[in-house]
């Protein structure tokens, strides 16, 4: 079964992106890096050099150095949304679709609710509140995770729950809850992981189009999105400014995509030669 | 039928109410007081007094959550601080750029998404379906700002070819049109990719069910087969589907708006974001919540119209 | 006459494995051929094969001639032309073989204009005769009704009418009456028959039950692996068969049910249960008593209320009136269910599901690894099978692992839904085997529900037979099958293949 999965150029491919994005993350946050949010006027707009292989931006920052910083930043803000979405919203899948009654009904009506606001909406409403920053940001993109979670887990372990082994161990006596631990979740586990990886690539989407309004991240601290936001003007004249942070960006959530879909074909195999 | 239509209207309004109950709350739990806002933080007492009487803020929750509810339904959404006009006539003076932008979007991603999807289905395992594949993976994974400035460096600051922002009107019917090319096209970007994905995918699932092998058996050919019995089952998961895009759509526009300075709809509510102009905020966002609410409900009518199996 | 149907030397291969090998098999119109073979033998790829939609990457070799043109050499647009005209086939699976969003009158419309070209309301005159012809009931509206509003039986009679309306030569069928009830499969059978008889349409059935084609074939065709072994005469089959089949059609004759225990106490009594499910009666005044080293079994086709009656025994529902008293409390009832491996976690090992209902006890791995082996040998498996996987078991193996499952805690009843229904013939009278000797064994009483009263014989002591909830013939299994007294007892003993050929062997004596 797991022979197809290791030969997916897909896979390898994601892994790798995905393991030097998280490389050069962490070694960005390393102690003794130069710190890149230095602004050095003196030194603005210095095309790609020894000393700064990327150049430096508008305020004299090297630009190789804000990229890697913006990749922990992309990265926090991903995880701690997926692990708002997928630790409230996968145990309310479960749970909702153990047995069919109007609570769970009820449950996952509220559930499509949170659908109608998109993430940005609710930064936007949350603005006020909770203020600009990175709580801002992992609090909306995992809010509007939740119910992403909730109705893959309650789609897919819906059918399991009907499975006559659930009723076998309903029979001898095991409680739900155990029931969903041992059984369901296990056997929901592979398409749980692929929704992770799919929401971890759209977390930083959305972390970038959060930033880029001024709703995510706040200065200082480097983010992708916002280096968007200042190239914008200056696109003209130094393209790379906006060059440099769309591709990181990209090629994160490619990386995130690839590995999602290589792991959905091997989680649910469609023969595609008839039976 | 009739019935299933009622329930879902009253799904509807249950759903709008709560929703306009929860940004009423929303907003409600800011810190701050918004007379002082207004006034600034030097203003004397009794003029704070006044301002929040005349705002109505003094009033106890349940009388302002009825009005503020009350108001939604006659369409009156307050009135902007910052420039002293009702919201509702803000809205409208925005609503001939995003909607008209909105639509063109969708209009391009589904002709050139669903199309595609369906040709990689058709061509499945091919170069064709690899290409489309890589194509939508990398559309997908770019953010569609950054594809809108860099359509602006090619096509307006290289080549000189379409504006890079701005709107002037729909007086100039070339130039408007021009002036939402490029937007559209970043909006529609990923959409399109998303639709040619879930095309294909529904279509595969479907291809590869018994009864296209048995539509087969009774003569059809193989694009017959497609055409007349697959494609309309997978349009109804691709119908699901391109409702929930629909929202991202309109919250896209929230972004492109402001890359290409269109005055809509989505410029005007970051911009009350950073004025704090609550008014404005809460309206704007109300409209574009409802407006996702309502695709939903349209795509669950239109699926129970297409699919005997709901009507039970 | 000659041959409608000449297949000779027919191979296909898929990924390098050769699924058929040397087919041959031979037609002439108006007669019936049962090709029998157990899953996986390529039966149903033959039928594929005929109409030239192999799975996709196959290669065929090899020589089909039908009305002397041969077929692997045409085109997909002529083969086209031949489909659902000169030769039909029915699948099935009738849910999956329709368009969910087409009615069934169009279903039949569509290959009538497509192939010649009438227009719209001719079309439906022809279809709506090719219904008759199919025997569908009069009273249901099935032209405008949609595949998912009618019954089984009902789609069964439709997917023949489509492949039947142009008056095709040649008729495939896959399984046709493989998930229907017995009375329903023979009459479907009578319209098999009437239709090569009176339209001499040849006649392709493909089954894993050989009883059942037997009853409705003139030639049967034995495939195995992907080659015909044996091929017979229906009547040669009673008398003189060729010795594969005939083991075959000895193993579907299941032996008569051992005594039930006597003298033994009641363990469970119902009176007069009741249920409802959606404002219909599921079970009307059910009632029935249950001793220890019985078994009993209920016997009824699909809507009779007996997986209700189940769900009841076994606590998984509440009955709306009636009573239902066990003779002691805690009373521990297990559960067989139909689908083997539906009914064990594809992720756990056989081991790992066989212990579940050990949960509450707090055992040491050893402990543990024993009772298991222990469980297994009980149920004919060797201690190796703990550690494999419910896909790396055949049917009757994953269904002996469920039975363990359910005995290992020693219940005093044991309720068994379908469980040989799933599992090709010849291995269910080895399960009857084991469930018998279980039974004596430990004095389980047991509940058997099934709609094979072939089965039932093979197996229970006494007799429910219920229909659409209410219980029509009780008694003595040899005597209600014997004689009869119900109309509805009649007709199913009548239609049941097992029953039907008079091969009875005596069980054989402990020596």
């Amino acid at each position: 079964m797991n022979q197809s999965l290791f030969q997916t150029r897909g896979l390898w491919i994601g892994a790798i992106i995905i393991f030097s994005l998280l490389m050069i993350a962490l070694f960005s946050l390393l102690p003794g890096m130069p710190d890149p949010t230095l602004i050095r006027v003196a030194e603005k707009l210095r095309s790609p050099s020894i000393e700064h292989w990327l150049g430096t931006d508008q305020l004299g920052r090297d630009l190789l150095g804000l990229t890697m910083r913006g990749a922990s930043a992309s990265l926090l803000v991903a995880i701690g949304a997926v692990t708002l979405g997928a630790g409230i919203g996968v145990p309310l899948g479960l749970m909702a679709s153990a047995h069919e009654n109007w609570l769970s009904q009820a449950v996952m009506r509220a559930n499509d609710f949170i659908f109608a606001f998109p993430a940005l909406v609710i930064a936007i409403l949350l603005h006020d509140t909770v203020g600009a920053g990175i709580q801002n940001a992992i609090l909306a993109i995992g809010i509007f995770n939740i119910p992403v979670f909730a109705r893959v887990v309650y789609n897919k372990a819906q059918s399991i729950w009907t499975l006559d082994f659930i009723q076998a161990a309903r029979l001898i006596g095991r409680r739900d809850i155990n029931i969903a631990l041992l059984h369901v979740l296990p056997l929901a586990l592979g398409t749980i992981i692929v929704q992770i990886t799919i929401q971890l690539g759209l977390g930083i989407l959305a972390e970038a189009g959060l930033s880029y309004v001024g709703l995510g991240v706040t200065p200082p601290t480097p983010s992708w999105g916002r280096m968007l936001n200042e190239a914008q003007t200056l696109i003209g004249l130094a393209p790379r400014l906006a060059l440099v942070p769309g591709l990181a960006i990209a090629l994160a959530v490619l990386g995130f995509t690839l590995l999602g879909d290589a792991l959905s074909e091997w989680v649910d195999p469609r023969k595609r030669n008839g039976g | 039928m009739l019935i299933l239509i009622i329930r879902r209207l009253v799904g509807l309004l249950a759903t709008l109410a709560v929703a306009s109950i929860l940004v009423f709350f929303l907003l409600e739990i800011l810190p701050g007081d918004p007379a002082q806002l207004i006034l600034g933080t030097d203003a004397r007492p009794d003029t704070l007094l006044a301002l929040r009487h005349e705002m109505g803020l003094d009033q106890p929750i349940l009388t302002r959550l009825l009005q503020w509810i009350g108001e939604l339904l006659t369409g009156n959404l307050g009135m902007s601080h910052t420039y002293h006009v009702p919201v509702a006539t803000l809205i409208g003076e925005r609503l001939p750029v995003s909607l008209p932008l909105a639509l063109i979007s969708l209009l391009l991603a589904v002709v050139i998404g669903i199309p595609g999807g369906i040709l990689a289905a058709m061509r499945r395992d091919t170069w064709l379906d690899r290409a489309v594949r890589v194509k939508t993976q990398i559309l997908l994974a770019i953010p569609n700002f950054w594809l809108a400035m860099l359509l602006v460096f090619v096509f307006a600051i290289t080549l000189h070819w379409l504006p890079a922002g701005g709107f002037s009107g729909w007086r100039n019917i070339p130039n408007a049109i021009s002036a939402l090319i490029l937007p559209a096209v970043a909006l529609a970007a990923p959409q399109a990719a998303i639709l040619a994905r879930v095309t294909r995918a529904a279509l595969i699932e479907n291809l590869d069910d018994v009864y296209i092998l048995a539509a087969r058996a009774r003569g059809l050919t193989a694009s017959a087969a497609l055409f007349r019995h697959a494609l309309p089952n997978a349009m109804i998961s691709v119908l699901s589907i391109m409702g929930l895009q629909f929202s991202f759509l309109l919250a896209g526009t929230i972004i492109i708006e402001n890359v290409f300075y269109l005055p809509g709809l989505g410029r005007l509510i970051f911009q009350a974001v950073n004025q704090r102009d609550l008014a404005v905020v809460s309206g704007a966002s109300m409209l574009l919540i409802a407006s996702t609410i309502g695709i939903t409900f349209v795509v669950d009518l239109t699926a129970l119209i297409i699919d005997p199996r709901l009507r039970r | 006459m000659t041959a409608l149907l000449d297949i000779s030397g027919l191979s296909l291969t898929l990924k390098g494995r050769r699924l058929l090998d040397d087919v041959r098999l031979h037609l002439e119109p108006g007669k019936i051929i049962g090709l029998v073979g157990a899953s996986g033998s390529g039966k149903s790829l033959t039928a594929r094969s005929i109409i030239g939609l192999p799975p996709q990457g196959a290669h065929l070799t090899g020589n089909v001639l039908f009305n002397g043109r041969s077929l692997l050499t045409l085109s997909d647009d002529e083969l086209c032309h031949l489909r659902g005209r000169d030769i039909g086939i029915v699948f099935q699976d009738s849910s999956a073989a329709f368009d969910p969003l087409m009615t069934i009158g169009d279903h039949i419309v569509e290959p009538i204009r497509w192939h010649l070209g009438l227009d719209r309301d001719a079309a439906v005159v022809m279809a709506k005769q090719a219904l008759d012809r199919a025997e569908f009931p009069a009273n249901i509206d099935a032209f405008h009704r949609y595949p998912h509003e009618i019954s089984g039986g009902q789609r069964q009679r439709a997917m023949i009418a489509v492949a039947i309306a142009l008056s095709p030569k040649l008729l495939l069928a896959d399984e046709p009456t493989t998930a229907l009830d017995v009375t329903t499969e023979a009459s479907i059978f009578n319209l098999f028959r009437k239709l090569a008889r009176e339209e001499g349409i040849a006649i392709i059935v493909v089954s894993h039950d050989l009883p059942a084609i037997a009853m409705l074939s003139d030639h049967i065709a034995l495939i195995e692996a992907g080659r015909i072994v044996e091929e017979t005469t229906t009547s040669d089959l009673m008398a003189d068969a060729p010795p594969r089949l005939a083991a075959i059609f000895a193993s579907s004759q299941p032996h008569d049910a051992s005594p039930a225990r006597v003298d033994s106490d009641i363990i469970l009594r119902a009176s007069h249960l009741s249920f409802e499910y959606r404002h219909k009666k599921a079970l009307d005044d059910v009632s029935f008593s249950l001793r220890y080293g019985e078994c009993l079994g209920i016997v009824g086709q699909s809507g009779s209320g007996k997986s209700t009656l189940a769900r009841i025994i076994t606590g998984l529902a509440t009955p709306l009136g009636g009573n239902l008293e066990a003779a002691k409390t805690p009373c521990r009832i297990q559960m067989v269910f139909q689908d083997p491996m539906g009914s064990l976690n594809p992720r756990w090992t056989l081991g790992q599901s066989i212990t579940e209902p050990l949960h509450t006890e707090r055992l040491d791995p050893s402990t543990k690894m024993q009772r298991v082996i222990n469980a297994l040998q009980e149920v004919g498996l060797d201690a190796d099978f703990a550690h494999r996987y419910p896909h790396q078991v055949s049917g009757g193996q994953a269904q002996r692992a469920a039975i363990a499952r359910a005995i290992i805690n020693r219940p005093d009843i044991l309720v068994l839904d379908e469980p040989v229904s799933a599992l090709d013939i010849g291995v269910r009278s080895q399960i009857l085997d084991l469930l018998d000797d279980l039974r004596r064994r430990y004095g389980l009483a047991m509940i058997f529900i099934t709609h094979d009263l072939g089965v039932a014989r093979g197996i229970a002591n006494h007799l429910l037979v219920m229909q659409q909830g209410r219980v029509v013939e009780e008694g003595a299994t040899a005597t209600v099958l014997a004689d009869p007294k119900h109309a509805y007892t009649r007709a199913l003993v009548e239609a049941s293949p097992a029953l039907n050929h008079k091969v009875f062997a005596p069980r054989p004596l402990e020596g």
